[in-house]
């Protein structure tokens, strides 16, 4: 487990303090909080689920709040109650008196539960106005008073009357919440909303600092804004994404064009288009490096911006001169594409979910070198949701979070060799050639990387084991190459364990009876004297008439080379005749790993290259 | 004609899968195909290896294993302030023992999450989960725990009963489940062998309101044996329920959440400019 809070400086006179770090997560239409180790349901409604099981949600924070859009609902999370609720709701008030001998006079209102109300908050007080006694309509400051009740002042030159009851309604909500967006940003304190199904093209920001009010009539310059009544004009195609970029500045994709959003739209700020060749694929499809660099997947590739007009670099392809045919084959509506910035490892993790839940194959962008690398993940694991968590424990404690299609939110965990399944991963070296002529491959010599001096030898090491599904399973250490036996002392946490473990096939493990969930985190002790490395490749060469027949067609002629120590060079003397040659390293193995350094081919020249396809 | 060995070195190809330029170009340090192979190494060495691998990051599956739809981190600050702050501290974030626990007891010490118990700790001492249930089922929360008998009674013979611990749910309806062990409103007491471990997790639901619940963690160390157990309880959360005591409130300053003000549910960068 990762997550847990430290504290810093404690103020005067005042009790430590201390960050708090939450993950918000949402599933089957739940919302949920982890707190320390934990993750907890947070659902605070009686009832069942607010928002739809299947759909992708949006998530913005502002003031200890959390809002959720879903496509059509808006649901908050309070923190401070740790509740969930519909945004806007109305309750009936059952009784509405006046009190007092001048105004103002005080208004108390009765209503089922005043759960979902606080002090402070101004409601909309809506009664029938047809009826006599009048309602005392308008919007006015609550206090809640009791389970059922709250009041609010009454500015009257005369002394109100009590109003009929059962026709009158409170709402939280100023001026008309939007509807069936699923968008979600918060940017200069307000509550942005789009995606409208009903006005795809529309965009909504609340009062700044105030997320419930969209009360587009005021004028000043922390007025809600809606693009449809703004001076600023809308946006001419549906929003797929809205950008939070700076205080300054906000971005938001559509399907075909890119639009920058400068200053407050009720101060005078403005809408520019950026772009109107590409758009971003998907509300998630976006991340900004630490230097403020935002990159985005567009139907182009991904690209690159940096938008800031004093800084300004127009969007730059960085695609299409290694992997453009990857970025052709997205679509728009079936790849939920997520783009994740791990600045630990300078990398961009570039997530492509399928939504049929296939395997997806995702990318990783490295920074330092320009390359695209791809990668696959259990499909259980997605991720259809992800993000980075930034811990304030240490460097531990930063890692990305992947939702999966199972329930389960995973880590992307350094320090491990599998995925609780085995990685499969492989390389293809080359194609290469020595001339025009056919050639022998006479001798491969591999130089592979090492297991560092700290994890060799009889010294302890740091593994974590997946929860256990059931008390039958067994805990199974991450690295196999242990060499458990039945007869050998297994430490835990430094501790002797005494309870039966076996050893299974390939597997490495034993039962220690914990109950169902349980986490571990084990020191074994490293035993080097059978198998010392967690490390296995495989090499494969290949030769044949054309580039092709090495790469993605079939050799003429192969050989497969294991390597199961690290470091070593081999020279493996082989006899392959072709014009072309290829080597691709692959491990299948699990719980091990490998890496490269470099390999030497060795050939002797064969004459004319008379091989065909 | 056949001749004399030539040789072909091959690098590290740490720039990546190309595939726009022709196949008999495959430019240096390129590679045509790749999977699961990241440039640098998992050591941070620029030499193309295998990715690391991934684990659950929580102790629980949600949403009885469906898609999870979306994630967002949030990052605010709780400080202690006084006991009108705020009606209900609903995070305890495993940043100290003693918010939850109270004072430590004679011979027993605290230290972030963990709570060690002395050899000289009275048998029979405990400490208790200062928490009120404000209403009717309104109270639920997990925890983990973690029961050890340190390696240094390693020595000792392994039948010999080095402590025991005792979780007990007090209250008309207070349901514990202790991995294992269910014991309704029952008190779990599990005995700990010489180098022993114990590791759960429970959950607790109050289903009935205004009552305190008392989740006691107590250690009986053994009259015959020099006793020391650690306790290490992470992650209590107690959903809209009020900490008594220590501290007496706190609260999220509301002026120094915006930690991440533009972020969505991204995590956005100091920007320049």
């Amino acid at each position: 487990m990762i997550f847990t809070t430290s504290n810093f400086a404690p103020g005067a006179g005042l009790p430590q303090n201390q960050y708090l770090d939450f993950l918000v997560a949402v599933c089957n239409g739940f919302v949920y909080i982890s707190s320390g180790d934990l993750m907890l349901l947070a659902n605070g409604q009686s009832g069942g689920a607010l928002l739809g099981p299947h759909t992708a949600v949006s998530m913005a924070y502002i003031n200890g709040v959390v809002y959720i859009v879903d496509g059509t609902n808006l649901v908050e999370l309070v923190l401070a109650t740790a509740t969930v609720q519909q945004v806007q709701f109305t309750e009936s008030v059952s009784a509405l008196t006046s009190s007092g001998s001048s105004s103002p006079f005080l208004a108390t209102a009765t209503v089922t539960n005043t759960g979902n109300l606080t002090s402070g908050q101004t409601v909309t007080i809506a009664g029938d106005t047809s009826a006599s006694p009048s309602p005392y309509n308008g919007e006015f400051p609550i206090v809640v008073i009791s389970s059922t009740q709250f009041t609010y002042e009454i500015i009257s030159a005369t002394t109100p009357v009590t109003p009929a009851t059962g026709t009158i309604t409170v709402t939280n909500v100023k001026g008309t919440l939007p509807t069936n967006c699923s968008l979600a940003a918060n940017w200069r304190g307000r509550l942005w909303l789009a995606g409208d199904s009903n006005n795809p093209q529309n965009f909504y920001q609340s009062r700044v600092g105030d997320p419930t009010d969209f009360d587009y009539s005021q004028t000043d310059p922390a007025a809600a804004v809606a693009g449809n009544l703004s001076v600023s004009g809308q946006i001419g195609e549906p929003i797929s994404a809205i950008i939070p970029y700076t205080d300054d500045y906000a971005l938001t994709g559509c399907a075909h064009s890119l639009w920058m959003f400068e200053g407050d739209l009720a101060d005078g700020g403005t809408i520019v288009r950026v772009s109107d060749n590409m758009g971003l694929l998907g509300k998630d499809a976006w991340t900004v490096d630490p230097e403020g660099q935002l990159y985005f997947v567009a139907n182009g590739g991904l690209f690159s911006v940096r938008p800031i007009w004093e800084f300004y670099q127009p969007p730059q392809l960085l695609s299409d001169q290694s992997y453009d045919q990857f970025f052709q084959e997205l679509s728009y509506g079936f790849d939920n594409v997520q783009l994740e910035w791990d600045a630990d490892q300078h990398r961009m993790l570039i997530f492509v979910t399928p939504s049929d839940g296939s395997q997806g194959t995702h990318l990783q962008y490295d920074k330092r070198n320009g390359g695209l690398w791809p990668l696959q993940y259990p499909p259980v694991a997605g991720p259809f949701s992800s993000c980075l968590f930034l811990g304030d424990g240490g460097a531990n404690q930063r890692v990305i979070l992947l939702g999966g299609l199972d329930g389960w939110i995973r880590q992307l965990d350094l320090s491990l060799t599998d995925d609780s399944s085995t990685i499969a991963s492989s390389i293809v070296l080359g194609p290469v050639r020595l001339d025009q002529n056919a050639a022998i491959l006479n001798a491969v010599t591999v130089n592979l990387g090492e297991v560092p001096a700290n994890l060799a030898g009889n010294v302890p090491i740091v593994v974590t084991g997946e929860m256990l599904a059931s008390t039958a399973d067994f805990l199974v250490f991450t690295s196999a190459h242990i060499p458990i036996v039945n007869t050998q002392a297994v430490f835990v946490n430094g501790m002797w364990q005494d309870s039966t473990y076996t050893l299974s096939g390939s597997t490495y493990g034993f039962n220690p009876g914990l109950p169902v969930g349980a986490v571990i985190t084990a020191n074994y002790t490293y035993q080097s004297s059978t198998n010392p490395d967690p490390w296995n490749v495989d090499a494969q060469l290949a030769s044949g008439p054309d580039a092709y027949s090495v790469t993605e067609g079939l050799p003429h002629n192969s050989a497969v080379i294991s390597f199961t120590l690290e470091r070593r060079q081999k020279t493996t003397r082989q006899r392959l005749r072709g014009g072309w040659f290829s080597m691709t390293l692959e491990n299948t193995q699990p719980s091990t790993f490998f890496s490269f350094e470099s390999a030497i081919l060795e050939f002797i020249d064969a004459g004319r290259n008379r091989e065909r396809r | 004609m056949l001749g004399h060995a030539k040789v072909i070195s091959i690098g590290s190809p740490v720039k990546g899968v190309v595939r726009t330029i022709s196949r008999e170009q495959q430019a240096p340090d390129t590679c045509w195909d790749a999977n699961n192979i990241v440039p640098y190494d998992r050591f941070g060495r620029l030499r193309v290896g295998q990715r690391t691998g991934m684990s659950k990051a929580f102790v629980n599956q949600i949403g009885s294993g469906s898609t999870v739809q979306g994630l967002l981190p949030v990052h605010t600050i709780l400080y202690g302030g006084s006991s009108s702050a705020v009606n209900g501290v609903p995070f305890y974030t495993g940043g100290g023992f003693q918010q939850a626990f109270g004072p430590a007891p004679a011979g027993w010490s605290y230290s972030g999450t963990f709570i060690s118990i002395g050899s000289t700790a009275a048998p029979g001492t405990s400490v208790a989960f200062q928490g009120t249930a404000p209403s009717a089922d309104i109270f639920s929360g997990t925890f983990n725990f973690v029961v050890e008998v340190p390696m240094s009674y390693s020595t000792l013979p392994s039948s010999t009963w080095n402590g025991e611990f005792t979780i007990t749910g007090v209250g008309a309806t207070v349901d514990v489940d202790l991995g294992n062990y269910i014991g309704g409103s029952a008190t779990i007491t599990a005995s700990l062998r010489v180098n022993s471990i114990f590791i759960g997790s429970e959950s607790i639901h109050l289903s009935t309101g205004n009552q305190n619940l008392n989740l006691n963690i107590s250690v009986v160390p053994s009259t015959s044996v020099d006793s020391v157990v650690v306790v290490s309880m992470t992650g209590i959360v107690a959903v809209s329920s009020t900490l008594i005591a220590n501290p007496p409130s706190a609260t999220i300053d509301p002026t120094i959440t915006l930690i991440n003000p533009g972020a969505g549910h991204k995590q956005l960068p100091l920007m320049i400019g």
